[in-house]
């Protein structure tokens, strides 16, 4: 299950996940979760600071969640921890969506 | 050759995911000599277990043995299950890629960081058990 909250960030929508894991057993909730809050007319933060580890089943449901957006590009993720930053750059992630560190 | 050293041994229960063995794995890892690559231990693990979990989907039971030594600044890890025979690795063309959730992390992306992060892949079918080791690059 996916815990969240969503707030204002500079104008963009960002959706702050609050779970410390974020693999096959809670990531498929995590598309229908981002498409409640997402807005095309608005920047969109991805914000998973608080989550320590992902593997390729959080990766994917988050490609899943925008592949059908055209503007992917202009989406953000927020990362912390450096397990989830590396895995956003081995899969190449990090050529579709902005990474910003903490 | 180096002397490797018992890091973290333990079954996991395939059903059970692998976020109930997250905590206890990465304390264990931090512990180590090989605390640096930590998170790519437990990246590799759970890449691994999401696979053979998919390919044992015969319901025959997916419990696995668990085990990584430290080499020098290197890990080893080594997985065995009593699954049918399936090289998590090689036989990743079996599995539906179309497939949803599960299916993600078993086609692949899942792959391609298993492969990624370790340097030597090794699969054996022995004695009706399915065993993998791969070593984690320091």
């Amino acid at each position: 299950m996916i815990d969240f909250r969503v707030s204002e960030d500079a104008g963009a929508t960002a959706l702050i996940i609050r779970n410390e894991y974020l693999t096959q057993e809670n990531a498929a909730g995590l598309p229908a979760v981002i498409g409640d809050h997402f807005d095309p007319g608005k920047g969109f933060i991805l914000d998973l600071t608080a989550v320590t580890f992902i593997d390729s089943s959080g990766l994917g449901a988050i490609v899943r969640a925008f592949k059908d957006k055209l503007i992917m590009e202009g989406i953000t993720v927020r990362i912390a921890a450096k397990q989830v930053e590396k895995l956003f750059y081995i899969t190449k992630l990090d050529r579709i969506f902005r990474i910003e560190t903490r | 050759m180096a002397r490797s050293t018992l890091v973290y041994r333990r079954r996991w229960r395939a059903d059970a995911g692998v976020q109930a063995h997250l905590p206890g794995l990465m304390a264990a890892l931090a512990r180590s000599p090989v605390a640096a690559i930590g998170g790519d231990v437990a990246t590799i693990l759970a890449e691994l277990l999401a696979n053979l979990r998919h390919a044992a989907a015969d319901t025959r039971t997916v419990d696995m043995q668990v085990a990584v030594r430290a080499r020098g600044s290197a890990a080893v890890l080594i997985v065995t299950d009593t699954a049918r025979g399936f090289d998590p690795v090689t036989a990743a063309g079996a599995i539906d890629p179309a497939a949803d959730s599960d299916g993600v992390a078993a086609s692949g992306r899942g792959l391609k960081i298993v492969v990624s992060l370790s340097e030597r892949q090794r699969y054996r079918r022995l004695a009706g058990c399915n065993g993998f080791a791969c070593r984690v690059r320091p």
